[in-house]
């Protein structure tokens, strides 16, 4: 190991809580009292129950800290300054502004707000994945608090929370879905009204098209203006009101409301054109028709059913045909009791998605199978999409735009528990396009995920796929800022397979975040079969993922227990490109990071701050990428922009870097930007101080 | 008893449904009506109440005559607005009817197609846009809520009230013949409490007897009185025509009462002391240019939303013309408003258009278009010059439009 440059120990007693300037002492000290403080935590009585690691906040504050005390230390400070500067002015360049590449349109607050300070942006991503999955945990109230969050996170306006009348008997719920169904008619109607019947004709013929059969890469569309136009129309739609419309739906999830409706009594066999067995009411309502399927096997060609916007089954193992969603038909509810039930669709706007439209698909038991092409299972092109599948081992299998994937609108996919399988090609499995909120969240079990195989990537110079899912919040390039893409885990062992652009990363003025709160995970990145399962015709490659930003934009991956695996070629596991942010933050477990490619494992380029977090564990870090800074930066002119930030932090354990740093060490990586910092926790001798053996050094370089 | 009072007896008493026959002369597919022919029928006399009548106004300024003359110029340039079944939802002929009550014409197929009357045509649940208002389920005549039909519930009955037409006007939808009693009766059965019942409270007080109680669907005990109980007891959005659809049911109500010579008592008297309170209210949150805040009383001021502060003004000002007492509609406040709104309909003019124009702006012109037609028959129409009446009297029922 070279001499490194010693961090004067004046310049650490100096420091103090709150400063943002805490010494590595410090750091240690507060580590020991975070881990002897575990077990004394207690969230207040009124609070829904904690998910994932209950020191995770915590933890994120120390990152932080750790950050800005590894600034100051190096006496890049001022760079970094003039990192957050550059991003401001960036952003304030670009507002409103339709002229250039990069557009003011569709932006988010949100993003805008943590893109100007990126070293606390970790910090409030870990609490918004947190929060949202505590909701989703808890069923229809926690939807209405999730619903409230996103409403935060979106731009829009506040709203007290839901009150959910008592359903006492069968006829009272039937009355509640009807309630909804008006409410929800509404809405949509309100959410339509600021557009002309021309512009809502362009919607309606230029989305789906536009926006997911006629584009040929993943990161744009062809046809940059009318892409612009049909933005542009997405940002005059009445957004409040779609909230409005998933709103009016949300007591429909109720399980008492839901264990009411499977009592309903078979009492008539009437006839409705489209479905076979027997259907025993059909309702008719000023909001639409209801149709209530008997216990036996049913099959529903929902296509065939325009006028009916209800489907209430009662039991049986049943089948459910397409049953789109669009201005011919705003509106669907379709809501399965019992038994093992298939979904089948080849059109868009299925299984609880629409285009220009709202519809939620309830499935309570059974293990079920989902199959669609695109725009499908939670998904939406203006408006809002819900799918929640209750219990069994399910399989949910679609093309493009599908599984929690949203542009104008809201996208969720919830699965309750079960052994689940998704499988999808490209923007899918919680994807934010613009103005989009896309959720999957699949509450336990083991499951496993696959996005990519299918179209070839974009880049000339690499092999692969495209993948953009799981957790990915993207803007269309040219054309619009992203919105927020989420995938969240509850627990179980899962797998998670995706190809370029993908797992917890933004793209192009986006936000993107992927977390797994339990179980030994592995996150294998490129697919290792074609979409069909077939052999790969590609050579296995993955770029850009597993908690990255490019492009003017932030990306999370979290993970909260366990020992995981983290795999990829190159640009992931904590890496930012071109003015972004990149995090992959593990909170414990003996974990392996296999990525070992260029710009992996807290890396940051072209004016990036990449950040790779461990905490606990025996770790072992592949490859010589660790923490890595350059000083090489073309897209933006230096000093202006600051330069290029890389950390590696690790907490704990016993852990083996490829670059040969040492454990309870300090080291500075290529440039002065470059960070790994490990430190060691003693639970019973106190802490190992960083100082006494962290020495900085410049750990492989 | 009046025609229309006995129809609804009938049909409260007995339940009545629709009797599902065949097609009933006209076919459907003829036109409602003719142009200039009268198509919904009117009880004489029992038109829309507002205009309680108190002392003769003063005599019209010179300023307030040039005011007449704008703003008629203004309804009539707006009435001749091509909207048409092939381009307009049904939504969207709701509005026109609001604006310009029985004598509201559209096109049929195209914007050069001839003109029909925009409430038989919704009657006749023709096509609009591909969308059709009203269905039969159940037996029940039903009047549709979505995307391009009504948007908001009751909204139509409570256009057909305003608009003056009788209960015994032909409805029909397929091979089914009804009338407007029949959902009048719909509408009863489907009294939700806790829900907005703002503009269901216009159509039944309209429809029904005060006095008269009934049923619902769920089991629950209605009457106007307690509409308009449930109505004082609603919060509603101050942002949006939310909070003017709540005072003016209560307003309907309340004139509709005066109207029959009623006693103003009870529910009655706490739905005026509520209303007229809120007229000074209204009247502090408007601006120096006679407009009010596009998110309506929640924010006070100016907005550069034009299209918003021309809705919200047309609602708040609609609201405050049909019932202000007659002494008050003179105030320089209200007069500013209505210079304002015929000012922004003047300059919008050539903007709008069939297909161009989005639901919210046609439904903002629309009620702005209404409060000048209040306005011009309260204030301005007193002092118009006898003319001869003509051969054929007029039965479309209209009241509100010049």
């Amino acid at each position: 190991m070279r001499d490194g440059i010693r961090f004067r120990s004046d310049e650490f007693r100096a420091a103090k809580w709150g400063s943002h300037v805490l010494a590595p002492p410090v750091l240690s000290c507060v580590l020991v009292l975070w881990i002897w403080g575990v077990a004394s935590a207690e969230p207040p009585a009124s609070d829904p129950a904690p998910v994932g690691n209950p020191r995770a906040p915590e933890m994120m504050v120390l990152l932080e800290q750790e950050m800005a005390a590894g600034l100051k230390q190096r006496r890049i400070e001022a760079n970094f300054s003039r990192f957050r500067s550059y991003a401001a002015r960036t952003l304030d360049n670009t507002a409103g502004r339709r002229g250039s590449e990069v557009t003011g349109n569709c932006r988010l607050s949100w993003y805008d707000h943590m893109m100007r300070d990126p070293l606390k942006a970790p910090g409030e991503a870990e609490q918004f994945t947190r929060e949202l999955h505590q909701a989703v945990v808890g069923d229809h109230e926690g939807l209405d608090r999730a619903l409230a969050i996103a409403r935060t996170k979106m731009d829009l306006d506040q709203r007290p929370p839901l009150t959910f009348a008592p359903v006492g008997s069968p006829e009272a719920a039937l009355e509640a879905v009807t309630i909804a169904l008006g409410g929800a008619q509404l809405a949509h109607n309100k959410a339509l009204a600021p557009l002309s019947r021309s512009e809502i004709k362009q919607l309606a013929d230029g989305l789906y098209p536009m926006l997911t059969t006629r584009p040929s890469v993943g990161h744009t569309v062809s046809g940059r203006s009318t892409g612009r136009r049909l933005c542009d129309l997405l940002e005059k739609l009445d957004r409040n009101a779609v909230y409005t419309a998933a709103e009016s739906l949300v007591p429909l999830s109720n399980p008492e409301l839901l264990k009411q409706l499977a009592a309903l009594p078979e009492e008539g066999n009437v006839t409705v054109e489209g479905a076979t067995g027997t259907i025993t009411r059909q309702i008719a309502t000023p909001a639409g028709k209801i149709v209530i399927g008997g216990r036996e096997k049913n099959t529903y060609q929902l296509d065939k059913m325009q006028a009916v916007n209800v489907v209430i089954d009662l039991g049986g193992d049943d089948v459910y045909y397409e049953g789109s969603v669009s201005l011919a038909r705003p509106l669907l509810i379709v809501i399965d009791l019992q038994g093992d039930d298939a979904y089948r669709g080849t059109k868009p706007g299925v299984q609880g998605s629409a285009v220009l439209g709202i519809s939620m698909l309830l499935d309570v038991a059974g293990n079920d199978v989902y199959d669609a092409k695109n725009v499908a299972q939670g998904s939406c092109l203006g408006g809002a999409g819900i799918l929640i599948d209750y219990a069994g081992n399910d399989s949910y299998r679609g093309v493009r735009r599908v599984q929690g994937q949203a542009i104008g609108g809201l996208g969720i996919l919830i699965d309750r528990a079960g052994h689940d399988r998704y499988h999808a090609a490209m923007w899918d499995q919680g994807f934010g396009g613009p103005l989009g909120f896309g959720l999957l969240d699949d509450l336990d079990g083991n499951d496993r995920y696959y996005t990519g195989g299918l179209y070839p990537d974009s880049y000339p110079e690499t092999p692969g796929y495209e993948g953009w899912g799981q957790g990915v919040g993207a803007g269309l390039r040219g054309v619009a800022n992203g919105g927020l893409g989420m995938i969240l885990d509850g627990g179980g062992d899962d797998v998670y397979e995706y190809d370029y652009i993908a797992h917890g990363g933004g793209y192009w003025l986006g936000v993107g975040f992927a977390r797994d709160f339990g179980g030994d995970d592995q996150r294998l990145a490129a697919t290792s079969k074609a979409f069909n399962g077939s052999a790969r015709r590609e050579r296995r490659y993955q770029r850009l993922g597993t908690g990255f930003g490019c492009h003017y934009t932030l990306g999370f991956c979290f993970d909260d227990q366990g020992d995981d695996s983290y795999h990829g070629t190159i640009m992931s596991v904590g890496y930012a490109w071109d003015l972004s942010v990149g995090a992959l933050c593990d909170f414990a477990g003996n974990d392996r990071y296999e990525a070992a490619g260029g710009g992996t494992q807290g890396n940051g380029a072209q004016a990036g701050l990449g950040i790779l977090f461990d905490c606990q564990g025996d770790d072992y870090y592949r490859g010589y990428g660790q923490g890595r800074a350059t000083s090489s930066i073309s897209y933006h002119n230096m000093p202006q922009c600051g330069g290029n930030f890389s950390f590696v932090v690790d907490y704990g354990g016993e852990d083996k870097y490829g670059c040969g740093a040492k454990n309870n060490s300090y080291n500075r990586r290529y440039t002065s930007g470059g960070f790994l910092i490990d430190r060691a926790i003693n639970k019973s001798d106190g802490p190992e101080t960083a100082e006494s053996g962290s020495a900085e050094t410049n750990a492989g370089s | 008893m009046p025609r229309k009072a006995g129809i609804l007896r009938f049909l409260t008493t007995t339940g009545c449904l629709l009797v599902l026959a065949g097609p009933i002369a006209p076919s459907f597919g003829e036109a409602p009506a003719q142009p200039g022919a009268p198509a919904p029928a009117t009880e004489k006399g029992t038109g829309s109440p507002e205009a309680t009548p108190s002392e003769s106004p003063p005599g019209l300024s010179p300023e307030m005559a040039a005011l007449r003359d704008r703003v008629r110029r203004a309804v009539t340039s707006y009435s001749q607005q091509p909207f048409n079944t092939r381009d307009n939802t049904a939504g969207d002929l709701i509005q026109v009817a609001l604006a310009f009550g029985g004598r509201a014409a559209v096109r049929e197929g195209s914007p050069s197609g001839r003109k029909i009357n925009a409430i038989g045509c919704l009657c006749w649940n023709y096509p609009c846009a591909g969308y059709r208002l009203l269905q039969i389920g159940e037996g029940r005549l039903m009047a549709r809520i979505g995307y391009g039909l009504q948007q908001a519930p009751s909204q139509f009955l409570a256009v057909l009230a305003t608009s003056g037409v009788s209960a015994d006007y032909e409805m029909r939808v397929g091979g089914v013949s009804a009338t407007v009693a029949h959902l009048v009766k719909y509408e009863m059965l489907d009294t939700r409490s806790g829900t907005d019942l703002s503009l269901k409270l216009i159509g039944l007080s309209h429809y029904l007897e005060d006095e008269q109680h009934w049923k619902s669907r769920l089991g629950e005990d209605w009457s106007v009185d307690r509409l308009i109980q449930e109505e004082l007891a609603r919060s509603a959005d101050a942002g949006d025509c939310d909070v003017t659809n709540r005072l003016l049911g209560l307003s309907y109500a309340v004139e509709r009462r005066i109207n029959r010579k009623r006693p103003v008592d009870g529910r009655f008297l706490d739905a005026q002391t509520y209303v007229r309170k809120y007229h000074e209210y209204a009247l502090k949150l408007q601006n120096p240019n006679g407009s009010w805040h596009s998110r309506f009383f929640a924010v006070k001021g100016t907005s550069r939303d034009v299209a918003g502060s021309l809705r919200s003004t047309g609602h708040i000002l609609e609201w405050l013309v049909f019932s202000l007492p007659e002494d008050q509609l003179q105030d320089p406040r209200v007069v500013l408003s209505v210079g304002y709104l015929t000012g922004l309909l003047e300059s919008r003019r050539s903007r709008q258009g069939p297909t161009a124009t989005s639901a919210r702006d046609i439904g903002g012109t629309m009620h702005a278009l209404h409060a000048l037609s209040i306005y011009d028959r309260r204030v301005f129409k007193p002092w118009d010059p006898e003319k001869p009446k003509p051969e054929t009297e007029d039965t479309t029922g209209q009241q509100d439009a010049s």
